[in-house]
């Protein structure tokens, strides 16, 4: 049996915060906290509903947000780029 | 679009901005976030370059265009198709050098990181699922982990994957459903007392400390969370 299938059947208790979770999101947590998070995200479908719900707040930020023009003439089509 | 009342946590009605704000932020909690610490910018050096000033323009959101950008990155996805790979850089790029111009990069690393952020959206196109996200979000999340990995050498710490790409043939009103609230939202956020919108706005260019967004509260995500909840439920349930 997998970890997660493991741990599925018991109730998680406890649950992230907000201020985490959005932390995550932003990807402006510190090192050690992103590690406890994305453990606790593989392991808890209802935190992890809601750090994919400040993702899309990032998305909206994004799609809101201003607009910077991007340089003429290094215009890269992604299909000449050869993997590096 | 949606005649459902926008989310619970709202009094009222939605368009009311001092019944919005009901829920958010007081003035003073506003006032009291502390000064942001810079530090965290210090590896991002001044281009030497000197390039001629750009506009950047104010551009109001229309998050009901949505429904067009998924079209054009499933076109993408399905087809590799390069006008609408064309059309999706015309629209993301300036959005995302600008989201990380703000964000402290400058302007020849955001330049660079925005063309990396598309092209990962076109190699990595076979990942992306219209249940799961949005193409804004999508594109947002590529950014945020390309500017991550540019920030430090180890990459954040991901959750375990939950294998649920586009082989587990997407359901198309689940799609369509996880789009509208993402309008949903999309608007409520713009339509926010601008002194919290632009809280939010400094969480995610990565102006906030971790106990600087514990003040951000009551963020109106309880619908989309439900619908991604659920979506989780489906996918476990077919896994199990």
């Amino acid at each position: 049996m997998r970890l997660d299938e493991k741990m599925n059947m018991t109730t998680i208790k406890h649950h992230l915060t907000d201020a985490l979770l959005m932390g995550y999101a932003a990807g402006t947590l510190p090192e050690a906290f992103s590690l406890v998070v994305a453990t606790h995200l593989s392991m808890c479908d209802e935190c992890r509903a809601q750090a994919a719900s400040f993702d899309a707040v990032g998305g909206a930020v994004l799609e809101g947000g201003e607009t910077v023009s991007m340089d003429a003439g290094v215009w890269r089509p992604p299909w000449r780029v050869s993997k590096a | 679009m949606s005649k459902k009342p926008l989310f619970r946590r709202f009094r009222g009605d939605p368009n009311s901005r001092s019944l919005r704000s009901a829920d958010m932020l007081t003035e003073s909690e506003l006032f009291d976030v502390p000064t942001i610490s810079h530090a965290r910018r210090a590896h991002v050096r001044l281009s030497a370059v000197k390039e001629p000033q750009r506009k950047i323009s104010k551009v109001t959101a229309t998050p009901d265009d949505t429904q067009k950008w998924i079209d054009l990155m499933i076109a993408l996805r399905d087809h590799q198709d390069r006008t609408a790979f064309v059309q999706l850089f015309e629209h993301f790029a300036p959005r995302v050098k600008a989201f990380l111009m703000r964000g402290g990069m400058d302007r020849g690393k955001a330049e660079e990181c925005a063309q990396d952020v598309m092209t990962t959206l076109w190699t990595k196109a076979h990942l992306f699922d219209p249940t799961r996200a949005s193409v804004a979000t999508w594109v947002f999340t590529i950014a945020r982990n390309r500017r991550i990995d540019l920030a430090r050498k180890d990459r954040r710490p991901e959750p375990e994957d939950l294998d649920w790409g586009p082989a587990s043939e997407p359901d198309q009103s689940e799609a369509l459903a996880l789009q509208e609230d993402t309008e949903t939202l999309g608007r409520a956020i713009a339509a926010l007392p601008e002194k919290q919108r632009e809280l939010i706005e400094k969480a995610y260019f990565g102006d906030l400390s971790h106990s600087e967004i514990a003040e951000i509260t009551g963020l109106p995500l309880g619908t989309i969370k439900s619908r991604i909840r659920l979506a989780l439920d489906r996918l476990r349930h077919a896994l199990g």
